[in-house]
Parts: structure tokens; C-alpha cells; sequence
């Protein structure tokens, strides 16, 4: 059995601020060069106090001698910061100095006056004001005060930071006993989370690239589609709400999917790197990832990557966070606590004491789970602490129970437990084992075993058992690799060893040995002989077809030339790496040839080619394959372009061809030409029509509203020109000398160069009505 | 009519070179037989993509068409290798 130690889960979570020295004023600049330094008679400029300070900085005897001069207070305020691995946000940094006796929530402004030239009475404030800690840009104490007033961020300078030792770890103690052992418990493994988020991955890396919405999120149809990899449960209110939308988000966070505007792509790399980590460390991961997910929200789902105060679309991320953290952080307090299992409603209150009232903070409804929490029946009461926590028990509360026993159940980290009737159901919680390691880390382990376990059946209908008890993330990733899943849910799943998803295994650099040892070595029983034989079948039909690329190719290369050595396929040619066929091309005075079209033919619109001097290996290859030679030209003709066609080859490939090889565009005529050769196409008429055209416009206009001409009218085929049906040609030449016109003028046309080109501009209609 | 004296002579004729050359940055198929060969040939998914037969067992591919061609023999249920280079 191992032991392995993690970082405080909150460690790092947020940003660490650097100590600007541009934006320190110097009454701030003089008091801690003072406080650094010591008295100093020289220039208090501020550019000498801050080289003062980096001087004293860099004498660690110098800092330790400070350090040791703060007051005790301000002691645990460094060693809370350092807990957080040397920055804390003002929330937590508040929440912590209450829990610990710093701070007092009686604690009024007046209790720490403002006194000229003094230091602040606020161990935090005091040690910004001497650059012990650097607090966030732009903070003031005046903005709020008492108890709503809420410390800044702050972080610790690494030069300070070494000298500093972490703050002891907070319990919980809940406010009421919980109700004893739950009746009924619902737990997930560490390897079923494993399982899924390696599933999700492989089928995200199966479409190499994806197109995500703004801000990086997976579009419904994608999210639809990755869906049925495990149908989500129908009913369960505990199952996440687009819980492809969570692993995505997850994913994206951890770094092993990367988004580049509208694009996503797997990092193959970073994925096994996280699913080989110990379960603690994962786990560990993925809280911390959870922590800063922006568009998937607990029991709400994806959510856009926009915000509208009129109408939310999600809750606002940065309060989102926030609250995020500090239930974290109430997590981290539980796992140091004496209790085991804790009532639900109990917890959410505690949680609210603790976090306070601004602490966890946001507007929703119409949360996935929805419980009812006896708490929340005091909404209806007059202004007051009863009230607010009611209605936080009924907004703020429920996303909480949400996080708590749908979306850390889903991880693993969280144990869900029921009591009672449908009307008196209790609802409770504890931390999984993993769950204990990630927030009570570093003081608490995680007891694993050592070694790989053999958590696999191979049956031969080779159908692979995966026990999830005992699998771990080299089993689950490498099963991932070799098999496909089959079923979705339970503590033993059901894997299949089949032609392509070994094909896929091999392809991706793995030998069907390596493929025969894992299973063997893993395995609970021996690997079947069914089994052994398939994979080794399998493996010899795929080396039976080789794509190679990346090579080179001789070609009439002189007997017994020993300069360019490659695999001889055939007398004529040798198959050669490119090195050796650049060296070897330079030795022989053999000019080495890209595969790279040569713009050298001319094709004229008959489809002769004439392919200049010398045609490339390549062009001459495609030339026969849509081309006839005869009489020493090559011409492409009805019959060779219908060759051409039945070995597979496209007009497009054909035109593509002609025109990468041809210096000029292929003519249309020609591209005409084949197209019809192949397809038939390209019906015209060609024929007889009488024509009736008018030159001046209003008359045109006035005969087309002609009741009488209407009828004797085919339709029209230019502007100005009409269609006569021809059996009525006598009867329209009557019409018009009735009607005034000499039918006697000449037909005008334009020249065939000035044909209109679209079809719209041709006056192809119907009959004119 | 031209009469053909290979099987694969109408299907994937040998590519005919003018002279001695070298050409680099070129795709082969390579299969285990004559027989593996004319039956690829003849599927017109596949055999579009190849150009001209440099022996019984191996046919140069259409440069930048490698990856149509192993998307075109998985879909006709080959699971072919891929290699770059002349590793084996």
C-alpha cells in the first residue's frame, strides 16, 4: 500500500499579485522601507525606498529578523495565505480569519479607527500597509466596513513565502447530529468518472477537430451526438445536466482539450498524462478544473458564454466562483472534521453561517434537483436574518445541494445518502475516500494499492469485464485504446476486443504484443486462445496493406548503381528513404523530381495535350489514366474519359488534373465536354423559332399586354424579342399591320461575344399572358 | 482493342517512365499479392485513387490523396497500415 500527498485543493486558486512598485504610493513606499530596512537618513524618494526594500528582501537573516517582529495575529494571517499556496482571494482570506478567531464577526469599523501615521488595527491591512502582503490594485478599506467589509486579495511575495509555515488544517463541526446511517447510498468509483471522462475524450479525439461556440463550448448537436456514448439517466435528477457538457468543460480546463477561436483539438499527450495520475490526483484535478468552470453550471447544465442582466442566461460567473470556492472550502473543513455522515439541511445552514452573507451569493432558479428544505418555509417573514436564509436556503442553498449530490457524486468525491418517505425523505452526505484525500489534503493520504491489479475478465466471445473496483488509470486508458465500450453504467463494465478498435490500437503505436501482454497481465484469467488467435489475425491482415508515405522512388536507374539503396520492387524501380534519394539523385546527376504538378501542358479545347519537353513521373501517370496516345498525342476523347470513369476516377479529378498540370485554366469547353461525356448532360435546342422583335421598348411593353397578341405568343427570349407559336404566324402578321407596324424591319443581334452570361438576364419565360 | 497482357494492365497499368529520375515525397500502396492488387483496382473508391502499378504488390498513389485512399479502404472494411517513411 502507498501513501501519496497532495496540495490543499484551494492552493493556487487564485492569482498571485505581483508587488508593482510603479503603483505604490510613498507614504506606503516609506513605511515599509522603514519597517524592511530600518531608519534610514538618506533619500526617502520613492525609488530609494523600493531598492531599500528588494535590498532587505534579499538578505533572508534580515527577513526572518522582521518576520519574527509581527504580531501573533498577523502571524496566522501569513500562515493562512501560505495554506493557499502564497494568494488568496478576500473571500476565503475573510471566512478563514473568522473560522480561526482573527476576526470576530462582532468586529465593527470603530473597533479599528483610523489613526494618522498609525498602522491599521487590521492584522491584513497592516501588513499591506508594510508590503508584507500584496494586496489587489484598486481595494479600499473605506468602501465597506463592519461586517459586510471584506478583506482583500492578497498574496504573498515569494521572498517572504519560504519563511512562512502553512496553516494548520480547519475542522467542521456540524450543528446538528446527523441522523445516524443513511437507509439508502448512491457512490460512484473513482475508475466509473475515469471511465467516462476517458470515453468522452476518445470519442472528442475520434473528430481530430471540432467547432465549439463562442467562449469554447460544445455545440448541442455535438453534445447530442457524444450523448449516446452513455444515455443520460431519464428521471434521475442527480444525473448531471449535459454531463458531455460538463466532461467537455472539464477537459478544457485541465488542458487536455485546446481551443483556438472556433476550433477544439485533444492534447492525446496531456490526456494520458492526467488519466495515469494516482485516482487522489485526478480527483484532485478535476475539483480544482471545477472550480473555474464558466459554461457548465451546477444542476443548470451548458450555459452560453454571455451574460444579460435583464435576462440571465446563467448564473454570473465570477459570483459562480466565488461560491464555488467557499463550498470547497467548506469541504476542506469537513474532511479534518469528527463526523461521517452529515444531514443535508444541516450542512447548507452551517455552509451559510459560514460563508456569510455576501459570501455565497448569486441569483437563480430552476435548479436540475429541486429539493425542498424545511429552512427555506420562512421566505414568507417579515425583513430579517430568518428571512435571508430562507430565501438563501431556497436559491443559493439549492445550487449547493446540486454541487453536492449530483454534480461531486458524479465525480466521485461525494457520497450520497437517503432516509426516510417520499414525504419525509432526509437527504446526507459524505466524502468518498478519494473525496477525504482531495479536500483534506495535504495532512490526509489517500491508502492505495500498489502495483498494477488485475481488474479484467477476457471472455472469448471477446467481450473484456472491467472491474471497477480495482481498476486504475493505466488499465482504463489502455482498455480505452484496445476495445470498445459496451456498457455504460454499473461497477463492471462491458468492453469488446473487435478488428477495428484493435485496428485503431495498432495504428495508434501500440503492437499487438504489447496489446496480448496487457490483456494477459491485467487479466483474472488466462487470455482465451479465440482471443490471442483474433489478435494476431487481425494484426497480420492490417500488415497484409501498407499506405506508405514520405518516400521516395527510383526509377530506370542504371544496372548495378549503388549509390541510391532502397527496396527493390521490381527491376525497373527501388523505393528509397528521401535522404537517400536526394544524395543518391545528386550522385547519379538525376535531377530529384517532386511529386508537385508541373505547369507544363497546353490543352486546347479538342482535349489534345501537349505536355511540353520532358513530362514529370507523375503528370504522365495521370495522363494515362484519363488520356489516349495516338500517333504520338496524347487526346482526351469521349471513350478514355468513360475509362477514366469506370475505374472510379471523377470529371473533378480529371479537371483537377488538367488543371494543375496545364499552364492555362482548362478551356470550358473542354471541361463542358467531359462533364457530358461522363454524365449525360448538357441538352441544348436546335431548331426553328419565329421571332417577333420590337425594338422600341413601350411598344414591346404595350404587345405584351395585348389581349389579342397574348394568345398567338410562345413566350419571349430576350428583352424585346417574343416567341410567335408557329401556326399563328399569318394571324400575328395581320395583328400587327392592323395595329400600325411594318413587319418589314431588319433582325438585330448582338454580337456572340456579347451573349449575357447568366441566365437570368435571358428572358427564357412562359407564355406571355 | 488493345489486348492486355497483364491482369492489371487495363485496371493499373506499370508506370512508364521517359528515363532514369527520382522522384521524392511519393505514397505506395503495398499489398501481399497480385490478386489483393487487381481486386483493390477494380473498386472504383479505391482504384481512383491510385495511379500506376510498380509491381505486382505495390502501385503509386495520387500525391495528397493518401489519406482519401486509407478513409476509402476502411470504408470498404480493409484495415490498412499506415507507414511514413521506409520504416517497416
Amino acid at each position: 500500500m502507498t501513501r501519496s500527498n497532495l496540495p490543499f485543493v484551494l492552493s493556487g486558486a487564485s492569482s498571485k499579485l505581483e508587488l508593482e512598485p510603479a503603483s505604490l504610493d510613498s507614504g506606503t513606499a516609506r513605511v515599509a522601507a522603514r519597517f524592511w530596512a530600518g531608519k534610514h537618513e538618506g533619500s526617502s524618494a520613492k525609488a530609494a525606498c523600493v531598492e531599500r526594500i528588494a535590498a532587505a528582501w534579499r538578505d533572508r537573516k534580515r527577513v526572518a529578523e522582521v518576520m519574527a517582529t509581527l504580531r501573533p495575529e498577523e502571524q496566522v494571517v501569513l500562515a493562512v495565505v501560505k495554506r493557499f499556496g502564497g494568494a488568496i482571494s478576500g473571500a476565503l482570506l475573510q471566512r478563514e480569519l473568522l473560522a480561526r478567531g482573527v476576526l470576530h464577526t462582532t468586529e465593527r469599523e470603530e473597533m479599528f479607527p483610523y489613526r494618522r501615521n498609525r498602522l491599521s488595527a487590521d492584522p491584513v491591512l497592516a501588513l499591506c500597509e508594510r508590503l508584507v502582503l500584496v494586496r489587489e490594485p484598486g481595494y479600499s478599506s473605506y468602501s465597506s466596513y463592519g461586517l459586510h467589509r471584506e478583506c482583500p486579495s492578497v498574496s504573498l511575495p515569494s521572498q517572504l513565502a519560504a519563511l512562512v509555515e502553512p496553516a494548520a488544517s480547519l475542522g467542521w463541526k456540524a450543528s446538528a447530529p446527523a441522523q445516524g446511517v443513511p437507509e439508502s447510498t448512491s457512490v460512484r468509483a473513482f475508475a466509473e468518472v475515469l471511465v467516462d471522462l476517458e470515453q468522452t475524450a476518445r470519442a472528442l479525439e475520434g473528430q481530430r477537430r471540432w467547432k465549439v461556440n463562442q467562449g469554447g463550448g460544445l455545440p448541442a448537436a455535438a453534445r447530442n451526438r457524444l450523448a449516446k456514448l452513455r444515455q443520460p439517466i431519464a428521471g434521475d435528477p442527480f444525473d448531471p445536466p449535459d454531463r458531455v457538457a460538463l466532461d467537455h468543460s472539464l477537459l478544457c480546463a485541465l488542458g487536455v482539450v485546446e481551443v483556438d477561436g472556433a476550433d477544439a483539438w485533444l492534447e492525446r499527450e496531456r490526456a494520458d498524462q492526467l488519466f495515469r495520475r494516482p485516482p487522489e490526483g485526478q480527483a484532485s484535478a478535476w475539483i480544482r478544473a471545477w472550480t473555474t468552470l464558466r459554461l457548465w453550471q451546477d444542476g443548470i447544465g451548458a450555459v452560453p458564454d454571455r451574460d444579460n442582466r435583464e435576462n440571465p442566461t446563467r448564473i454570473d460567473p465570477d459570483r459562480l466562483r466565488k461560491g464555488r470556492a467557499l463550498l470547497a472550502w467548506a469541504l476542506t473543513r469537513v474532511a479534518h472534521g469528527d463526523e461521517d455522515w452529515l444531514d443535508l439541511e444541516t450542512f447548507l445552514l452551517d455552509l451559510h453561517a459560514a460563508s456569510g452573507e455576501r459570501g455565497l451569493s448569486f441569483y437563480w432558479h430552476g435548479f436540475a434537483w429541486q429539493p425542498r428544505f424545511a429552512a427555506a418555509a420562512g421566505k414568507d417573514l417579515g425583513r430579517g436574518p430568518e428571512r435571508t436564509r430562507a430565501l438563501w436556503m431556497d436559491e443559493e442553498g439549492v445550487w449547493a445541494a446540486n454541487a453536492l449530490l449530483s454534480t461531486f457524486v458524479y465525480l466521485g468525491v461525494v457520497e450520497r445518502g437517503r432516509s426516510g418517505g417520499a414525504r419525509s425523505t432526509r437527504w446526507s452526505l459524505r466524502l468518498t475516500d478519494v473525496g477525504k484525500a482531495v479536500f483534506g489534503a495535504p495532512e490526509l493520504g489517500f491508502k492505495r494499492a500498489g502495483g498494477a491489479v488485475q481488474c479484467l475478465t477476457v471472455q472469448p466471445n471477446h467481450e473484456v469485464l472491467l472491474y471497477l473496483d480495482g481498476a486504475d488509470g493505466e488499465a482504463v486508458t489502455t482498455l480505452g485504446r484496445i476495445a470498445s465500450r459496451e456498457s455504460a453504467a454499473g461497477l463492471v463494465q462491458t468492453f469488446k476486443l473487435t478488428r477495428e478498435s484493435v485496428y485503431r490500437a495498432l495504428e495508434g503505436g501500440m503492437t499487438s504484443t504489447a496489446i496480448e501482454s496487457f490483456l494477459s497481465s491485467r487479466s483474472r484469467n488466462a487470455l482465451p486462445v479465440n482471443v490471442s488467435h483474433s489478435l494476431a489475425e487481425w494484426s497480420r491482415k492490417r500488415e497484409a496493406l501498407v499506405v506508405r508515405s514520405a518516400v521516395a522512388l527510383g526509377v530506370g536507374l542504371p544496372d548495378g548503381q549503388g549509390v541510391l539503396r532502397g527496396r527493390s520492387v521490381s527491376a525497373q524501380f527501388v523505393v528509397a528513404s528521401q535522404r537517400a534519394a536526394r544524395n543518391g539523385a545528386k550522385d547519379l546527376g538525376v535531377s530529384a523530381e517532386s511529386v508537385t504538378a508541373s505547369q507544363e501542358w497546353r490543352v486546347d479545347e479538342r482535349g489534345v495535350v501537349s505536355p511540353g519537353n520532358a513530362m514529370s513521373l507523375i503528370g504522365k501517370a495521370r495522363l494515362r489514366r484519363f488520356a489516349s496516345l495516338a500517333e504520338g498525342r496524347w487526346q482526351i476523347t469521349p471513350e478514355s474519359v468513360r475509362a477514366a470513369r469506370e475505374l472510379g476516377i471523377s470529371v473533378d479529378q480529371i479537371i483537377g488534373w488538367l488543371g494543375a498540370h496545364s499552364s492555362r485554366d482548362v478551356h470550358p469547353v473542354l471541361a463542358t465536354a467531359i462533364r457530358n461525356w461522363v454524365d449525360g448532360r448538357g441538352g441544348v435546342f436546335l431548331g426553328e423559332v419565329i421571332l417577333l422583335q420590337v425594338d422600341d421598348p413601350e411598344a414591346f411593353d404595350a404587345l405584351r399586354r395585348s389581349e389579342r397578341l397574348g394568345p398567338l405568343l410562345n413566350g419571349t427570349l430576350a428583352p424585346g424579342c417574343f416567341v410567335v407559336a408557329a401556326e399563328a404566324r399569318k394571324e400575328v402578321a395581320k395583328l400587327l399591320r392592323d395595329l400600325g407596324f411594318s413587319i418589314d424591319s431588319k433582325c438585330k443581334l448582338a454580337p456572340v461575344s456579347e451573349a449575357p452570361r447568366s441566365h437570368d438576364e435571358l428572358a427564357l419565360a412562359g407564355v406571355v399572358r | 482493342m488493345t489486348t492486355a497482357k497483364h491482369p492489371l494492365d487495363l485496371l493499373l497499368p506499370l508506370l512508364d517512365p521517359d528515363g532514369p529520375a527520382v522522384l521524392v515525397d511519393a505514397a505506395f500502396l503495398e499489398v501481399e499479392s497480385l490478386a489483393q492488387l487487381v481486386e483493390l483496382s477494380r473498386d472504383p473508391r479505391i482504384g481512383r485513387h491510385l495511379l500506376a502499378r510498380l509491381s505486382d504488390t505495390v502501385a503509386l498513389i495520387d500525391p495528397g490523396a493518401e489519406e482519401e485512399l486509407v478513409k476509402a479502404l476502411r470504408a470498404a472494411g480493409h484495415t490498412p497500415r499506415t507507414a511514413r517513411g521506409m520504416e517497416s
